[in-house]
């Protein structure tokens, strides 16, 4: 199904971006590691919601494409996510 | 490819399935990348707030979304749950391997349908070997559009382009204690090989396949009937791939 708009994606690679953390520094030798433990994002979206003739919904969204205010602005939705460090288990690995 | 029109009111049900087949797609990625980089972290929580006008017609409740310059749009608030990279990697159907086929690829299916097949968890050939081991009514799922004689073609279509045959040497074997002229290639044979396939003429004469595999084709030709004089050797491996040779011995 096509969402015919060239700022917009897929809405499954906005949240897989935004879910896909990784960020560990060092190799916690002598000096340990850092490790960031959890990230909160807030943001407004643009989120366009299609309709094809047998009533499926297509998503398509981006972060705000437009950052000058204009005398129409485009329609900001929100989303809100908590990615979160696991606790560690060694067995897991 | 279907197209869809913004501006047109949807209905709860039909904006979930989306939402949620969209976040299988984000997992699927997601566990992908957690065969590279074991991943640590989870989405504990998301929640999606829509600007949305809800539209009551005395029988369904739809909503559109909110347009440029439109005022006093409702709120539509949609939380999502946790999921662990644990529980992804438990969950995450394995992705899809080179000897699969994707049902995107598939050619012959509308996208309506391939969508009613990602609804009930169908991504690839051998999701669809799993479903029909278990004797799940395909009509039923997909409301006639499909069924599996239709499906097993078109995958083995798409199956045949990802791995076309290839013919490297024909010789005379000894096959059951009888001459027969052997086809040594690759992919001769699909692993799903369809009934009465593969078909073999020799000089428009039909001749029996001894025995068929990946590699090894044996036909029941007498090596004296090809001495001498050019035959033409016909063989369909399936409705979709045949090769022609000729030969001279």
């Amino acid at each position: 199904m096509v969402l015919d708009d060239e700022y917009l994606h897929p809405f499954e690679r906005l949240f897989a971006g935004f879910a896909d953390v990784d960020a560990e520094i060092g190799d916690g030798g002598a000096e340990g590691a850092i490790r960031l433990t959890a990230v909160t994002l807030d943001l407004p979206i643009e989120l366009t919601i299609g309709v094809t003739a047998m009533g499926t919904v297509a998503m398509a969204a981006a972060p705000p494409t437009q950052h000058v205010r204009t005398t129409y602005m485009p329609v900001f939705h929100r989303i809100r996510m908590s990615v979160a460090a696991e606790e560690r288990n060694d067995a897991d690995s | 490819m279907p197209t869809a029109s913004v501006n047109r009111p949807w209905n709860l049900e039909a904006f979930i399935d989306s939402l949620v087949l969209e976040l299988d797609k984000a997992r699927d990625t997601l566990a992908v990348k957690a065969f590279t980089r074991p991943s640590s972290y989870n989405v504990q929580e998301a929640e999606l707030d829509l600007q949305i006008f809800p539209q009551y017609d005395g029988q369904e409740v739809k909503f559109v979304t909110a347009q440029p310059g439109q005022q006093g749009a409702s709120a539509l608030k949609i939380q999502l749950g946790s999921i662990t990279a644990r529980g992804i990697k438990e969950t995450a159907p394995d992705p899809i391997t080179r000897d699969d086929v994707s049902i995107d690829l598939l050619e012959g299916i509308d996208a309506e349908a391939k969508e009613s097949l990602r609804k009930i968890g169908i991504k690839s050939a051998k999701d669809l070997e799993r479903v029909e081991e278990r004797n799940v009514d395909i009509q039923k799922v997909t409301e006639n559009k499909l069924d599996y004689q239709n499906l097993a073609q078109i995958i083995n279509k798409a199956k045949r382009r990802q791995v076309p045959p290839t013919i490297s040497k024909v010789g005379v074997t000894q096959s059951a204690g009888e001459p027969a002229v052997a086809l040594s290639g690759q992919n001769l044979v699909l692993g799903e090989s369809l009934p009465d396939f593969p078909i073999a003429m020799l000089n428009g004469e039909r001749v029996e396949v001894l025995s068929a595999s990946d590699r090894h084709l044996h036909l029941r030709v007498d090596p004296a009937k090809l001495a001498g004089r050019s035959s033409k050797l016909d063989v369909a491996l399936d409705p979709f791939a045949v090769i022609s040779m000729e030969l001279y011995a």
